[in-house]
């Protein structure tokens, strides 16, 4: 049996991003109260190398496609995002979508397409499987599904200290589900609080 | 110079309305304890009419003896209402005038222990876009509400805040505190 974990940023006020779906002022704290915060990044590189899938809905893995494939070889970026980079290339991914075509995977061809309808079937099976924790960033609409569904076995959130009072929240409606603090963590220089919960729906 | 600290209760998505909906049941001792830390360190409340009336109609008819009771039914308290009229009903409370931001930087400049606020969304809010509030306690409980009132609820306040200070509590209840004022003072500085 396999953990899925969803690891995401939320702001002390509850959003996911910003009004616009912009998610960079929940990075804000970079360029003035914590210009060397490397938890994030430091962070992510963790939970990837302790999977070995990625689950994503379509606009989260369209977006990391756009991105993250040639970061690797820029000599100019620090070593845990070229790491981060290289970690995201290699690693399984799945991408829950109706839309996306399988040429539109380029260059990430390790990715298998699973329509909405299949979703919960799907992870359910490759939570059954052999293998190392399944892992969620982003995607939020997928994540709030999969919560509501009890598949989520994991929930970490990295609370920013940017406060945004607008956007949109992490939470789609009120959650059912007992969540059961297992772990917070805090770094030196940085204003990020990491806190983890174990998901259980009520009941169960 | 006496500081004024906000204490609220909010969900794990920042929702801060009715915690008395959802917040009790993960009241314990610890938690208990902490309150009581709180409460030695401060010698006056300050509250918004919603807050006071309900604290109101409440605190009075509880059976002291236990400390947060005796506490806050004997503490000094700041009413900010443009509603509300003298005499307050509540023991040793004391009406603000609406324009009671000199009034309240008057009871900073004196001696004394921190002032405390909680609940109060609205007064606030006021305190933190007029750069009044020293510290804010968030206690962040492990409860998903999916709406109701937020604590920062106006985009022109997007900022970052300055983590103070982090706890975890066995009823997994977690508090963040944060200082809200230095982008605030630094953007004053820039206007002036």
């Amino acid at each position: 049996m396999r953990k899925l974990i969803v690891s995401n940023m939320i702001t002390p006020d509850g959003y996911y991003e910003a009004p616009d779906k912009n998610v960079m002022p929940l990075f804000d704290y970079r360029f003035d109260a914590y210009p060397a915060d490397g938890s994030f990044d430091e962070y992510n590189a963790e939970r990837l190398r302790a999977a070995d899938t990625l689950l994503l809905g379509r606009t989260s893995y369209v977006g990391f496609k756009s991105f993250w494939p040639p970061v690797a070889n820029n000599e100019n970026a620090p070593p845990v995002v070229r790491e981060i980079s290289r970690l995201n290339n290699a690693i399984d991914k799945v991408v829950v979508s109706d839309s996306l075509a399988p040429e539109e995977t380029a260059p990430w061809h390790n990715t298998l397409i699973v329509s909405r309808a299949e979703a919960h079937e799907q992870v359910a099976e490759l939570k059954h499987g052999q293998g190392a924790e399944i892992l969620v960033f982003g995607s939020r609409t997928l994540w709030n599904d999969l919560l509501t569904h009890g598949l989520v076995d994991e929930l970490h959130l990295m609370i920013s200290p940017v406060v945004l009072g607008a956007g949109t929240p992490a939470f789609a409606a009120r959650r059912d589900v007992s969540l059961r603090l297992i772990g917070t963590r805090t770094w030196e220089d940085s204003g990020n609080v990491l806190v983890k919960y174990s998901v259980r729906r009520r009941g169960t | 110079m006496r500081r004024l600290i906000a204490f609220e209760l909010v969900s794990l998505d920042g929702v801060a309305q009715s915690p008395n909906e959802w917040a009790f049941s993960y009241s314990d001792e610890e938690m208990e304890r902490e309150n009581a830390t709180g409460m030695e360190a401060s010698d006056a409340l300050l509250l918004g009419r919603n807050t006071y009336e309900e604290f109101a109609s409440f605190w009075p008819h509880q059976p002291g003896g236990t400390s947060l009771v005796d506490y806050i039914n004997s503490v000094r308290k700041y009413v900010v209402s443009t509603t509300l009229e003298e005499p307050l009903e509540w023991n040793n409370s004391t009406l603000l005038p609406g324009s009671f931001f000199g009034e309240i930087t008057g009871l900073k400049q004196q001696s004394g222990k921190n002032i405390t606020t909680t609940g109060s969304i609205s007064l606030v809010r006021s305190l933190m876009r007029a750069g009044l509030l020293d510290e804010i306690q968030l206690m962040v409980h492990p409860i998903v509400l999916g709406s109701g009132d937020r604590l920062f609820e106006d985009d022109e306040e997007q900022k970052t805040i300055e983590l103070v200070d982090s706890k975890a509590f066995g009823s997994g209840v977690i508090s963040l505190v944060y200082r809200p004022s230095t982008a605030r003072d630094h953007r004053q500085e820039v206007e002036t």
